[in-house]
């Protein structure tokens, strides 16, 4: 006799069968995206949906380059950003960059040459990002829901999502 | 954007599997779903026979898996194919890498279950895995920083990633990841790297060609009634009722057996790699092969009791988690311990570091032996250290003699990528007081090794003679210098000291093989200079107390090799730095201690064949004959000897003899197949090559004589292909050039290069404690 749990994984596997057909179909659909350390795919796994992304390369006078992925549907605006700034004082930066976070920021193991973790819950948004460098790239991942909430990220899918989304980050930049 | 309910459904669902995983670091088997109740059956019991519902039930669901299977993979390749860079066709859609996938097209990343689902009954596999290597192949900087430089170099970029990555990330390039603007998710076969159901999904090996010479199977861990592989994920009940058949699904036979590791552990940079040739990258598994460990090669120095890769490196032991797979409590490790400290340092995997060390250091791999002396203007060797009498005086100009073996290792010492990795010879001479009289192999305050130590390594150089310092491998032409130890081998290492005017007491001579998990100035690469300092790991040591005056005979320590042994190792390492005079007064060292040893009249002989002292080395194999006349290894160079005095029937009968006993001897395969040839028998010749390429397909000598043999026997095609690949696999002639013009502005290296060179600080340039620190 199955259990219920089982049960369920059949349930949830002809649904995702029928997910397949239907809901990627529509990923022909995307928008190039030339973020160079994440592709569409991967965001929209991150997101919890199909994501569309831009990218603004760094301006030429100095600063960031920036993706951003952002996944809508009726009731929640789910984004994705990733900022790089190179700059020859990355280790400082980091140290100031921290500032911005709106909880205390926690060390993350083995991502970059060192990284932290805290929330980012501004301008409505609830968030949460990973601020961190590669040598002498400082890097910058926020993953936020317009949504505080939000059933699909809830606190401790942002910091799960955002972790993964810093390691293939990180691992992009080395 | 119109809402997706869809869409929704599966990003829930997707997160779900991705949220389990708690991050992306070590994950442990607490937070893993706890596994169903399990009572294993005895392995005599009969499994349990499935009623005709049952039986129906289970085709139905066979039927569904299969078609969501197909389905999905099919959608995945609609997805993935149209924008894939098929750079070398679409016949060819992994080249570089020669990982092939079972059935037709992409496999979407959806159909290999998860780490964790395998986890939920295996978690002593799982929280070893979690720590591994294997798992971590993929998203280490370590690896990261080098594949990354070919993603971005101009004139490649990321499809020729897919020869690295058919071993660091098989699920990447399967999939169809590997291409510009990817639609694939990366996100979970990234960080998992070799995964479970990667090699446990592996339905065939190709030959021992390597890199990645697998065919992938559409993952599976059941299979029905009559063994046909279901795809995808089953209920947990559903395996723990038929675990015999999740087991046929998963376990194969070339799990437990080397060839199945060679498939990676065997790498070469092929042309379609680095538009340039064949150039052999590293072949742990051909080492195994000619180690004592395999019985495969009748010419080892040494001999052992028969150890497969997996018998070192996935030992047995008891089980800290719960694992329906273990057996009476134990279970085979899958950390794979090896020499990789670096990546449980940087992910603080704890536990793997310290069992990492603790193997490094178990296992008696190596021999360090502070041999001998020999004082200046006295030829006299002072040997074996410990066992005779000798005198020093304040003011002796000293040599050293350090043998290092490789005693217990299956393969060479520092296998596979040595540009990387970082082994040395630290040998320092104290005196009384404890102050540096000498000392090579220091590590300078910013991290960097000595120039000057005897390091095991290798120096991969471009056609313009520059090192390839970043490992940039499609880009290596030549190796300028490459210094190991073989399996079963000893390297002698000279260092030249002199005692201080004033030296009294005694003075402690002592040398370290020690070892870096990366060398630093890649470490540099990888990090910038800023990084905390790796783990420096000894491997073996051994330290003399030298009193300035007499000396007398001391007690061996433990971990001593029996003198005859010493005497047997010091030849060794002088037969491979060609002094075959003082290599044969070596081996007539042994024989004086042991009149019965076979291999001592043996070694005598192989080092005068090499000498063109034939005579005498007729009379050396004669007497190990006399001793023993099946001896294979006698019989072996006993052959060459007949074939030298045209003695063809004794020539044939001899290596024959060897190859009965020694079917995959390749050298054996090779002389026979040479002796053949000779004697015109095309036939025999034929057979002889054809096995000789079996047991390496790589081999020169097989290209080279079956690439004639087939043109003769009027198989043109054949004939060609082993025409063109003995060209593409040979030496290149410029090779040379390349490693001279290196050489030349590395005077440290050019000397090290030389194989009797000295370590000394008698003209000030090096090994004196003040150099470099």
């Amino acid at each position: 006799m199955e259990s219920r749990f089982v049960g369920c994984l059949r349930l949830a596997s002809r649904a995702i069968l029928t997910l397949v057909f239907l809901g990627l179909s529509s990923l022909s659909a995307r928008a190039d995206n030339a973020c160079p350390w994440m592709n569409e795919a991967s965001a929209s796994g991150l997101l919890g949906g199909e994501a569309v992304g831009s990218y603004q390369a760094a301006p030429q006078t100095g600063g960031a380059a920036t993706c951003t992925f952002t996944q809508r549907d009726d009731k929640v605006t789910r984004t994705l950003v990733i900022q790089v700034t190179t700059t020859p004082d990355a280790a400082e930066h980091l140290r100031t960059a921290r500032k911005i976070c709106t909880s205390d920021p926690l060390p993350l193991q083995a991502i970059g040459n060192e990284a932290t973790e805290c929330a980012a819950n501004v301008r409505g948004q609830s968030g949460e990002q990973v601020l961190g460098r590669v040598r002498d790239q400082l890097f910058m991942i926020r993953i936020s829901s317009s949504r505080k909430d939000d059933p699909v990220l809830t606190r401790s899918a942002l910091k799960t999502m955002v972790s993964s989304a810093a390691e293939l980050v990180a691992g992009n930049l080395f | 954007m119109r809402k997706n309910p869809v869409l929704t459904v599966l990003g829930v669902f997707v997160f779900t599997g991705l949220a389990s995983l708690s991050n992306s670091q070590e994950q442990k088997p607490g937070e893993l779903t706890p596994p169903q109740a399990y009572t294993r059956l005895p392995q005599s019991a009969t499994p349990v026979a499935d009623s005709p519902e049952q039986l129906k039930a289970l085709a139905a669901m066979k039927a569904a898996a299969e078609q969501k299977q197909s389905d999905a993979r099919k959608q995945h390749n609609a997805q993935v194919a149209p924008s894939y860079n098929f750079h070398y066709g679409p016949k060819n859609p992994f080249t570089p890498g020669n990982i092939a996938a079972e059935g037709e097209g992409f496999l979407q990343p959806g159909a290999f279950p998860s780490a964790e689902y395998c986890g939920t009954c295996h978690q002593e596999a799982y929280s070893q895995w979690r720590q591994a290597l294997h798992s971590n192949a993929f998203r280490t900087p370590f690896y990261r920083t080098s594949v990354n430089l070919l993603i971005r170099d101009k004139e490649r970029g990321i499809s020729f990633a897919r020869h690295c990555d058919s071993c660091h990330n098989p699920i990447g390039v399967i999939s169809g990841a590997l291409t510009e603007d990817s639609k694939v998710d990366r996100t979970q076969f990234d960080s998992d790297g070799l995964t479970c159901t990667t090699c446990h999904s592996v339905v065939a090996l190709d030959s021992t060609n390597g890199n990645s010479s697998v065919k992938m199977g559409v993952p599976a861990v059941m299979v029905d009634e009559n063994g046909n592989r279901i795809p995808g994920q089953v209920s947990f009940a559903q395996i723990l009722k038929h675990p015999e058949r999740h087991s046929q699904a998963v376990m194969h036979d070339f799990l437990h057996k080397p060839e199945f590791c060679a498939a990676c552990h065997k790498a070469n940079l092929p042309a379609t790699l680095n538009d340039y040739k064949f150039v052999r990258a590293f072949t742990a598994f051909d080492e195994w092969q000619q180690s004592k460990f395999s019985k495969r090669n009748p010419l080892t120095f040494y001999s052992g009791d028969f150890t497969t890769c997996q018998g070192c490196h996935m030992k047995r032991s008891a089980t800290s988690h719960p694992d329906y797979g273990a057996k009476n409590g134990t279970f085979a490790s899958h950390r794979w311990l090896a020499g990789n400290t670096a990546v449980p340092f940087y992910y603080g995997f704890d536990d793997q570091l310290k069992k990492t060390i603790e193997f490094l250091r178990s296992g008696n791999y190596l021999n360090v032996d502070i041999f001998a002396l020999r004082k200046e203007k006295d030829d006299k060797l002072i040997a074996p250290l410990g066992s005779v009498s000798y005198s020093l005086a304040p003011n002796d100009m000293v040599e050293a003699y350090v043998v290092v073996q490789n005693k217990n290792i299956g393969h060479s010492l520092i296998p596979e990528v040595r540009d990387l990795y970082e082994a040395w010879v630290e040998f320092t001479v104290k005196d009384s007081n404890g102050k540096d009289i000498f000392h090579s192999g220091f590590l300078k305050p910013d991290g960097m090794l000595d120039p000057r130590a005897h390091s095991f390594t290798n120096r991969p150089v471009t056609n313009e003679g520059d090192f390839v310092d970043n490992h940039k491998v499609w880009t290596i032409h030549s190796v300028a210098y490459d210094n190991t130890v073989q399996a079963g081998r000893s390297v002698l290492v000279r260092y030249q000291f002199r005692l201080p005017a004033n030296a009294t007491g005694a003075v402690a001579v002592t040398a370290k093989v020690n070892y870096r998990h990366l060398r630093q100035s890649y470490l540099n690469n990888i990090f910038g200079k800023d990084h905390p300092a790796y783990p420096v790991v000894e491997l073996a040591s051994r330290t003399r107390t030298l009193n300035i005056g007499e000396n007398q005979p001391q007690s061996p320590d433990p971990s001593d090799n029996p003198d005859w042994m010493r005497w047997n190792n010091l030849g060794i390492s002088l037969l491979d730095q060609f002094q075959y005079e003082e290599s044969v007064k070596a081996f007539t060292e042994v024989i004086k201690l042991r009149h019965d040893y076979v291999d001592g009249y043996t070694n005598v002989g192989l080092t005068e064949i090499l000498w063109e002292k034939y005579a005498s080395a007729r009379t050396a194999i004669r007497k190990a004959l006399i001793l023993e006349p099946s001896n294979a290894r006698a019989l072996y160079y006993d052959g060459l000897l007949q074939r030298r005095a045209g003695n063809t029937p004794q020539e044939i009968a001899d290596f024959r003899k060897v190859v009965e006993m020694y079917p995959e001897s390749r050298d054996a395969r090779r002389e026979l197949g040479i002796t053949y040839y000779q004697q015109h028998d095309e036939h025999a010749a034929l057979e002889q090559f054809e096995a000789l390429q079996k047991i390496d397909p790589d081999d020169l000598v097989a290209h080279y004589n079956l690439s004639i043999l087939y043109r003769r026997m009027g198989m043109p095609e054949k004939a060609a292909h082993e025409q063109s690949a003995f060209i593409d696999k040979k030496v290149d002639p410029g090779a040379p050039t390349y490693s001279l013009n290196y050489l030349r502005v590395h005077p440290e290296i050019s000397t090290e290069s030389i194989p009797w060179h000295m370590h000394t600080d008698v003209d000030g340039a090096g090994g004196r404690p003040a150099n470099g620190k």
